[in-house]
């Protein structure tokens, strides 16, 4: 229960640093409040320590007639050092399409305040630094928005364990969590993940209006240094314009050796 | 036919082998093993562009031209060392001037901790504004690519960048200066005399092989940027002198003007504050130079409404303001107190489909600059680039010599774009990316 104190505390602070705009539940969490922020602490402790990696992506975009569009990305991931504050660091690097090549997306997440993000702009030899609000945009076109891609802080949520479920053959337990971001472009999220390793396999996604938006499938998982699950494939479908987006893994590699020099403003100049 | 056809694809083969051949016997002198990537990329743009009316000294109406742009990249040391390599070819079928050739980038970055040493050709952008770039000034401008002035020439350098806690701090050693190249006798977009770019004139002694020296620091606390640089070397932007001849104690001018470099010092400022959807954005400068100092800022903000009504659209708002202290004495073209508002559309769609559509407005007369940007992607390899400007609220010139001059020896500051009335034109490129 240590971890749970501790849980509070950031809560607390986080609420103390933007003045009560947290709407966190400081005081008493109801008992399947707690059950679904446990649920939720014990996922991410399951993926601490992975220290850094780095994993090619293909995008499949398709439209409602079945048409494909394809990205091809790279990704590196380097995690937080201070626990307490920081969250990831993480650069995509585009190679397709060809007229994007070169761009990069560097993201600097943070478990209290509104991730820091610049994107490279390879024909102007230019950083620019997005604003932070515009993260509920589709990512180049996809359905996937800039806030999907984003590890999941478990500070950034409110959380309520619903039911116990079966998905993809596995026992579920199924949660709901709440941005607490009021920029988000969700009102809630329902989540499942499987009893035996905590792997998210399914999210529902419902708009600011409360109305199912989009749903998305993560399979195939493969075990990496013995501890870590990623996923080999993702598919986000819309419900609402029928139009779907697939993400292709392959060739993780953790712990290569990435550091901070790697993900800074100046290194995003020369990303490959 | 045929035999025509296989010769210039053999010559071009052996071109590209030999080129190759070479290239790897000059890095093969210094690349060690544990190579990581190596790669070629390269864009073809098919372009035209449509005036609407024909030019002042009876240029054409339309200028088609074709772009080659390649790169060659490559790197070892797992990315610790890398080399590229970046040419540019244009072909122009109206201007000369405009057919041109250029190495963007032919350098070698070599990264430590900590610090990394930027070493050969290379392009460099500082600043934060998007209607009016006035803190950047390492390379030079290509101004005949386009009007808007974004493209660059590649620059001989040595940049030495530090990445620290306090900040990121560059230093520059420069030479080998760059003419900026200006639309010739065909072309478009340009004043009423020719400048004469194969006679330039320099204030330096050294002509273009003064050492130029750069510093820029540049931090971020929090949502907050800064910028403070230094620059010390030959203005990138030239004045003009009139040519001409003496004859009989009586100055008669040729109908074309000199450009000269004089040395200068500018110093520049940059501020950026992210709030929310806003960024709030400032540059200034502060030049010294053969006819003293000036003062110059652009300020403004750029505001994101994500997701339009529900939509997948966003749509950005772009306001600058610029200021020239030199005022009325501020030469053509300088946007002395202009105001610029702009609206971004970002489709968000799958072919990226974004416009960017604005007007710059001269506060102190009813001059107006309409501009558009658009671009669409057309399946993987394709992309179709639109641009137009729209010039309104300016008297055009007289074209006759004697009246150009007495019109340019006692301009009027209200009809600084005079020379520009009869340039509305839309362009159209089509970009293939291999």
């Amino acid at each position: 229960m240590q971890i749970i104190t501790k849980m509070h505390v950031f809560i607390l602070l986080g609420a103390m640093i933007f003045g009560g705009s947290v709407q966190a539940n400081q005081t008493k969490l109801s008992d399947t409040q707690q059950k679904g922020l446990d649920i939720a602490t014990e996922a991410e402790r399951r993926n601490d320590g992975f220290i850094d990696n780095r994993a090619k992506l293909t995008m499949i975009l398709r439209n409602k007639r079945g048409d494909t569009s394809t990205r091809l990305l790279r990704v590196r991931t380097l995690e937080g050092e201070n626990d307490a504050v920081d969250g990831d660091k993480s650069l995509m690097i585009f190679d397709s399409p060809r007229d994007q090549k070169g761009s990069a997306l560097l993201t600097y997440s943070y478990k209290f305040k509104p991730d820091d993000q610049w994107i490279y702009l390879p024909a102007a030899k230019r950083v620019k630094r997005i604003a932070s609000r515009n993260k509920s945009g589709p990512f180049v076109g996809s359905e996937f928005a800039y806030e999907d891609f984003n590890t999941p802080v478990v500070e950034k949520y409110k959380y309520d364990y619903l039911r116990d479920e079966q998905q993809q053959e596995q026992d579920c337990y199924v949660i709901e969590r709440y941005p607490l971001d009021k920029y988000s472009g969700y009102r809630r999220q329902v989540v499942w993940l499987d009893k035996q390793e905590y792997r998210v396999l399914k999210i529902d996604f419902y708009d600011r209006k409360n109305s199912l938006l989009k749903t998305l499938t993560i399979n195939d998982y493969a075990l990496y240094s013995d501890r870590y699950w990623r996923a080999n494939n993702q598919a986000m479908i819309n419900h609402q314009t029928g139009k779907s987006t697939e993400l292709k893994f392959s060739d993780y590699r953790f712990k290569t050796g990435l550091r901070d020099v790697d993900f800074s403003i100046n290194s995003l100049k020369r990303a490959r | 036919m045929i035999g025509l056809t296989h010769y210039i694809t053999d010559k071009k083969f052996m071109f590209i082998s030999h080129f190759r051949a070479g290239l790897y016997v000059v890095l093969g002198c210094w690349l060690p093993a544990g190579i990581n990537a190596a790669e070629w990329s390269a864009e073809v743009g098919f372009e035209s562009s449509f005036y609407l009316h024909s030019g002042p000294q009876g240029q054409s109406k339309v200028h088609p031209s074709v772009r080659l742009e390649a790169e060659y990249y490559r790197d070892w040391k797992g990315g610790q060392e890398s080399f590229t390599f970046s040419p540019l070819l244009v072909l122009d079928g109206q201007d000369s001037e405009r057919t041109h050739w250029d190495i963007k980038e032919l350098a070698w970055i070599h990264v430590d901790d900590g610090w990394e040493i930027r070493s050969g050709i290379r392009t460099v952008f500082w600043g934060v504004m998007e209607t009016r770039h006035l803190v950047d000034i390492i390379n030079q401008t290509d101004q005949v690519m386009n009007f808007d002035g974004e493209d660059k020439l590649g620059q001989p350098m040595v940049n030495l960048s530090i990445d620290q806690s306090w900040g990121t701090l560059d230093l520059y050693i420069m030479s080998f200066f760059r003419d900026r190249t200006f639309a010739g006798k065909d072309g478009r977009l340009r004043g009423p005399l020719i400048v004469d770019t194969d006679n330039p004139r320099f204030e330096s002694g050294n002509n273009r092989n003064r050492i130029e020296g750069a510093i820029r620091w540049h931090q971020y606390f929090g949502d907050f940027d800064i910028a403070v640089s230094h620059f010390s070397g030959t203005a990138r932007e030239p004045v003009f002198e009139l040519q001409g001849a003496l004859i009989g104690g009586t100055f008669i001018p040729n109908g074309m003007v000199t450009p000269v470099y004089p040395v200068i010092d500018q110093t520049g400022l940059e501020l950026q504050y992210i709030y929310e959807g806003w960024a709030l954005k400032a540059e200034a400068i502060s030049h010294y130079g053969h006819a003293g100092r000036y003062n110059a800022a652009v300020f403004g903000f750029e505001f994101t409404q994500s997701g339009l009504y529900d939509s997948r659209i966003d749509l950005g708002w772009v306001v600058e303001y610029s200021y020239d202290e030199r005022e009325e004495q501020a030469p053509v073209g300088i946007a002395e107190h202009d105001l610029a508002i702009a609206t971004r559309w970002s489709l968000n769609d799958v072919e990226s489909t974004e416009m960017l559509i604005g007007v710059i407005a001269d506060e102190s007369s009813d001059e107006l600059v309409f501009f558009l940007e658009g671009s669409r992607r057309l399946g993987e390899y394709w992309k179709l680039i639109v641009e137009s400007r729209i010039f309104v609220g300016g008297d055009p010139l007289p074209q006759d010599l004697p009246s150009v001059l007495t019109q340019l020896s006692n301009a009027d500051p209200d009809n600084k774009l005079g020379y520009l009335q009869d340039e509305d034109f839309l362009r159209v490129e089509l970009v293939r990316y291999f």
